[in-house]
């Protein structure tokens, strides 16, 4: 008895210290919690779009994105754009700081532009940086690019002279250094309006409002990222109110439900990325030599039923490389589709193209190769594994992680059908995968192997026209020859999904939504909710 | 004593060494190239910018000298440079350690004090409804699996009851610290990585209870007059608790890998979520490094027990 | 005729197998065990015509839907039948066990034959060995071994197999110490049988029950390992099993419970089945030996 009596004691006694830590701390300062599904690789100029978030409130860039993705003012505060568009001017702002008191100078763009952003960013080497010739600095507050050849995406803040592509570091910090290893890496110092204030791995990223900032501060006076890796611990979080924005990796089936919570918002959106996957076919194989047996896939793979089953309405069926959605709409041609679903006719193809039903059952047998990077990904491949053994084709599915994935895939070409997520924008500048000279043995390279010169030679044009309908025409053509030719199936277009705590901050739709407020603009327009 | 406690140690070494070596091999003869986490993600680089990258991380050295400067760093105490994080592996792990070393050793507290608890209940009142209890747990609770568990735990408790949280710990630069928030964060994840120790123990000591209570001097005890706790604790229990020690040994490698998967579930900062991380990425070093850390803290902490043993039970003799 | 049957019961009653069943019969406990893994292999091997659809085609019902009359068990996040994966799931979860287990016991018996019987150096080397398996924890290594190499069911199985053979190895070493010194075996040894006769027909019949026990055992640490490796991500996609339905139940915790709950009682239910049986054999054979090491 003695001893249940003593055990209740001290039952009742934790329990009193549970409830009295959840005692809620007083005075906090204005906190924005942003969930992120990883670690980010750095805090520096090294980090992509998924790591991009916490470093972007830590440096500045030339330019940010308005509400429409076109160049708003940050550390530029005017430009000009030659007529020819052979010539950038930028005039930088006088009052631009680095958070250690220094003047932000041209030299400090320049080097940032042309030697760390061309080290580092390998997104920016794709169009800008090989278009730019050379740079001049002839005052402290202006820069002047030289271009080699019209870039039309200059301007773009995603793809041009904006946040992804021009983050300004101090060139003192930086100048013969291992960029790789410099500490502004773990430790950002920039010209941003936050702080940095630590990072606990696997945890959370703190940033603290930087009150002598030089440009609007934002009236957010602190944000925490916190790190959450398991999708339903995220999605719970924010609905206990832990977290109050998770931006992009929220999952596409707890939208509805947490959409209808008061005070909260979440909501399906395009992304600048144009994330989509495609089954890729290895064209170094025999058997995916022949365009009618790249045709007979397609026809098997019931494309219209995917966005439903493994999205929940977080996807929409391919066309083709460009979709509808608001960032490539500009560049879309209604009239370019691929075949639809048509399992008697892959079947009567395959017959004729001589793979008829072996002894076993099967016509022949392949490998679908995915990474883990994506968990739909999986569902994906085991629907096309379920639509291709209708048809009578076996398809192995193989779950890689990433780097073996990208090893075997991307680097060795040792893979079948390659299922894979296309970046399909932003375009036009993503169409340049699927070029000749794009096969490599890199990440994202053209791992098909296909090659057409027509489609080449378009591309080259393309990158380089200003005027929009001789481009337009162009693109059609592309996107045509694309889905004639067949190197790849265009499965989906994906979405996004993100959530925001709109009883407590609020701030404009396409802020929270849509990467905008990710990387490209601040929360200059976020406000807590009295 | 001490010297058996420096023959083992010095026995332990080779051990390590050749799990190393063979760690070494495996993760470097496995497709997949660290390269492509380190530069991002890959989109566009060219191929000397690779090539240049793999040099400065040594990655193009044959793989006995990459192995032979590994092993001499290490010795060192210079576990290598973390691919991803930029940071030193040693500082990385440093940092994570303490977590995973919390929950582990409070899983322990808990698993021991439990399972004696009630193994000791059980074993002094054979056959009521505490040892009914205790058959069940100890049953039920080796058998459940530690992910599902988590997960029921995660579903009953956070979400239906919102009782506790749902993952993460406590963030002390937002004025989270303090013993009670930490209390509630670790409530969960030591339960559902103590369960199946809990249970074993349980289990043990009641039957040690049951047949040590059955024993000569214990009688002899009763006789002289003993006050009954006083002859449960100071005569039966010494004897009873020696296994736990043992189970506690053993159990070692599955209260690792119960923590790396609750903190999976439960978003915990730790070595065993890291370690995922590290595999996904083929972070090679913070691998290698996570590996050591781990067979090092396993042969220390089996001669620990070994050590235990030996106090709590004199009658063992060791050459 | 009652001496003829008189007789035949008292044969029956000295019978080696007869007192092991008896007591066997006594735990309630591992009767049920029994019973419910023979109800696994038969589900096992009749899942083609038991399970009411193909457990892998999406789209047989619509998604995610709550346990009714279509779907007792309810559907998963592709429209595929829960109850048909459960039951094709048992098929997997006891070629792998049964798989994993038997390569283990083999492995973990000739090393321990080889240490026990031949001490000396060869002990020596053997116990080195059998410690380095040890320290190594043997699920992180799985989970290299599988992320590296690729996650077809047969890596699982082979890498499982190969790490687990040393509870059964110890064991098995030492009761191969214990008979060497017998009277039995000196004898035998002393009217000169050869030593692979001495091992064969003296000392190994004697230590087949553990073998059994520890392997009965080791079934169900292989069907939990397999089912964390597929939680994590690691197991083969072209397969329905147990764990890998908790791995993609993970994120519709709250939105369809079924699909955590059916796959992760079927674990819980097998695994428990598996202890259970295995103890009742252990303690049937073993009636005096103390539980303590043999975990």
């Amino acid at each position: 008895m003695h001893k249940v009596r003593t055990f209740i004691a001290c039952f009742v006694l934790v329990m009193l210290c549970i409830g009295a830590g959840s005692v809620v701390a007083v005075s906090e300062p204005v906190t924005l919690v942003v969930g992120l599904a990883s670690d980010p690789r750095s805090l520096g100029p090294t980090a992509t779009d998924n790591d991009a978030c916490p470093s972007y409130r830590v440096y500045s860039a030339l330019t940010q994105a308005d509400e429409e993705f076109g160049p708003a003012p940050d550390l530029a505060q005017s430009w000009e754009v030659s007529a020819d568009a052979l010539t950038i001017t930028f005039h930088l702002n006088p009052n631009a700081r680095f958070q250690d008191g220094s003047p932000v100078t041209a030299e400090d763009v320049k080097f940032s532009v042309v030697e760390v952003t061309a080290k580092l960013v390998s997104v920016a080497n794709r169009g800008l940086i090989p278009s730019i010739g050379s740079v001049e600095t002839p005052d402290e507050h202006t820069v002047i690019f030289h271009m080699k050849q019209p870039y039309p995406e200059a301007m773009n803040p995603y793809y041009g002279f904006g946040p992804r592509c021009s983050y300004i570091v101090k060139k003192a910090d930086w100048e013969g250094t291992d960029y790789l290893a410099n500490p502004g890496n773990l430790k950002p110092m920039g010209s941003g309006p936050y702080r940095f204030v630590e990072w606990v791995k696997g945890s959370h990223i703190i940033l603290e409002r930087w009150e002598d900032y030089w440009g609007e501060k934002p009236a957010i006076q602190r944000m925490v990222f916190r790190i959450i890796s398991d999708p339903t611990a995220m999605a719970l979080a924010f609905e206990n109110g832990e977290v109050d924005w998770i931006p992009y990796t929220l999952v596409a089936t707890e939208v509805e439900r947490l959409n209808s919570l008061p005070g909260k918002e979440a909501a399906l959106h395009g992304v600048p990325c144009g994330d989509s996957i495609g089954a890729r076919f290895n064209l170094r194989k025999d058997l995916f030599k022949s365009v009618d047996v790249r045709r007979a896939f397609a026809y098997a793979i019931n494309r219209e039923r995917i966005p439903g089953l493994v999205y929940s309405g977080g996807a929409v069926a391919a066309p083709g490389q460009i979709n509808d959605t608001p960032f490539m709409h500009a560049w879309y041609d209604p009239n370019v589709a691929q075949v639809g679903y048509d399992p008697s006719m892959a079947a009567a193809i395959l017959d004729r193209a001589g793979y008829p039903v072996g002894s076993d059952g099967w016509r022949f047998h392949i490998t679908l190769k995915h990474s883990t990077n994506f968990p739909e990904d999986l569902h994906v491949a085991e629907l096309v594994k379920a639509d291709l053994a209708q048809v009578k084709i076996d398809a192995q599915i193989i779950t890689l992680d990433y780097a073996a994935w990208v090893d075997q895939t991307f680097v060795n070409w040792n893979f079948d059908v390659n299922l894979s997520s296309v970046c399909s924008g932003p375009v036009p500048t993503a169409m340049g995968r699927f070029t000749t000279s794009n096969i490599l043995p890199i990440a994202f390279a053209n791992d098909t192997g296909w090659s057409n010169f027509e489609y080449d030679e378009l591309h080259n044009r393309q990158m380089r026209e200003l005027d929009v309908g001789v481009r337009w025409a162009y693109l059609s053509r592309m996107q045509q020859i694309l889905v004639e030719q067949q190197p790849i199936v265009f499965l989906v277009h994906r979405r996004a999904a993100s959530a925001w705590n709109s009883g407590k901050f609020s701030a404009p739709d396409s802020f929270w939504k849509g990467g905008l407020g990710y990387f490209l603009t601040r929360e200059t327009e976020v406000k807590p909710v009295k | 004593m001490v010297s058996y406690v420096v023959r083992r140690l010095l026995a332990a070494l080779p051990v390590i060494l050749l799990i190393l070596v063979v760690s070494f091999l495996v993760l470097h003869l496995a497709p997949g190239d660290p390269v492509t986490f380190y530069i991002q993600g890959g989109t566009g680089t060219t191929e000397e910018f690779v090539a240049a990258i793999r040099e400065s991380l040594g990655l193009d050295k044959p793989l006995g000298v990459q192995l032979a400067l590994f092993l001499g760093n290490a010795v060192r105490g210079n576990l290598g440079y973390s691919f991803y994080y930029h940071d030193s592996v040693a500082h990385v792990i440093g940092a994570r350690m303490g977590v995973t070393s919390l929950l582990v050793f409070l899983a322990v507290v808990l698993a021991s004090g439990g399972g004696i608890v009630l193994g000791v209940l059980a074993g002094t009142h054979p056959y009521s409804t505490i040892d009914r209890v205790n058959t069940f747990v100890a049953v039920v609770g080796y058998s459940i699996p530690v992910f599902w568990l988590g997960q029921l735990l995660v579903l009953l408790f956070a979400i239906r009851l919102k009782l506790l949280p749902t993952g993460g710990i406590p963030i002390s630069a937002l004025g989270q610290g303090g013993v009670g928030n930490w209390a509630r964060s670790l409530v969960l994840p030591v339960l559902a990585v103590g369960l199946m120790q809990l249970a074993l123990i349980a289990r043990i000591t009641r039957a040690n209870m049951l047949e040590i209570l059955g024993a000569d001097y214990i009688t002899a005890a009763r006789a002289k007059g003993l006050k009954e706790s006083v002859v449960i604790f100071k005569h039966a229990l010494r004897n009873a608790i020696l296994p736990v020690v043992t189970v506690i040994n053993l159990g070692l490698g599955s209260l690792l890998t119960g923590a790396m998967v609750t903190e999976t579930v439960f978003s915990w900062p730790g070595l065993g979520r890291m370690m995922l991380d590290s595999l996904l990425r083929r972070d090679y070093p913070v691998l290698m490094g996570l590996l050591i850390v781990m067979s090092v803290g396993v042969v220390i902490l089996n001669l620990v027990t070994d050590i235990l043993y030996v106090y709590l039970d004199p009658r063992i003799v060791y050459r | 005729m009652t001496r003829v049957r008189g007789l035949r019961a008292l044969r029956r009653r000295n019978a080696p197998g007869f007192e092991f069943w008896r007591r066997f019969r006594k735990n309630r406990g591992a009767v049920a065990g029994l019973l419910f893994l023979l109800l696994i292999a038969i589900l096992a091997l009749l899942a083609d015509i038991v399970a009411p659809n193909d457990p892998m085609t999406p789209g047989v019902g619509d998604r995610l839907e709550a346990p009714g009359s279509a779907f007792p068990m309810g559907t998963d996040n592709l429209g595929r039948d829960i109850l048909s994966g459960v039951v094709h799931g048992a098929r997997v979860s006891l070629v792998i066990g049964i798989t994993a287990a038997s390569i283990s016991a083999l492995i973990g018996t000739l090393m321990g034959a080889a240490s026990g019987y031949f001490g000396g150096a060869v002990d020596e080397i053997l116990m080195r060995v059998c410690e380095l398996f040890q320290s190594m924890p043997r699920f992180l290594f799985a989970l290299v071994i599988v992320v590296f190499f690729g996650n077809s069911i047969w890596n699982v199985v082979l890498v499982l197999g190969i790490l687990s053979w040393t509870r059964t190895g110890r064991l098995v070493r030492a009761e191969f110490l214990r008979l060497r010194g017998s009277d039995f075996v000196v004898a035998a040894k002393a009217s000169g049988a050869s030593e692979w006769r001495i091992i064969v027909r003296h000392v190994f019949p004697n230590v087949v029950h553990i073998i059994v026990v520890t392997t009965s055992l080791e079934v169900g640490d292989v069907i939990l390992a397999e089912a964390g490796l597929s939680f994590l991500g690691a197991g083969d996609p072209n397969l329905m099993s147990w764990g890998r339905m908790l791995y993609t139940a993970q994120r519709y915790l709250r939105t369809a419970w079924w699909f955590s709950v059916f796959p992760g009682m079927a674990i819980f239910l097998t695994i428990l089945a598996l202890n259970l049986f295995g103890d009742g054999l252990n303690d049937a054979l073993n009636p005096r030996l103390r539980r303590v090491a043999a975990e």
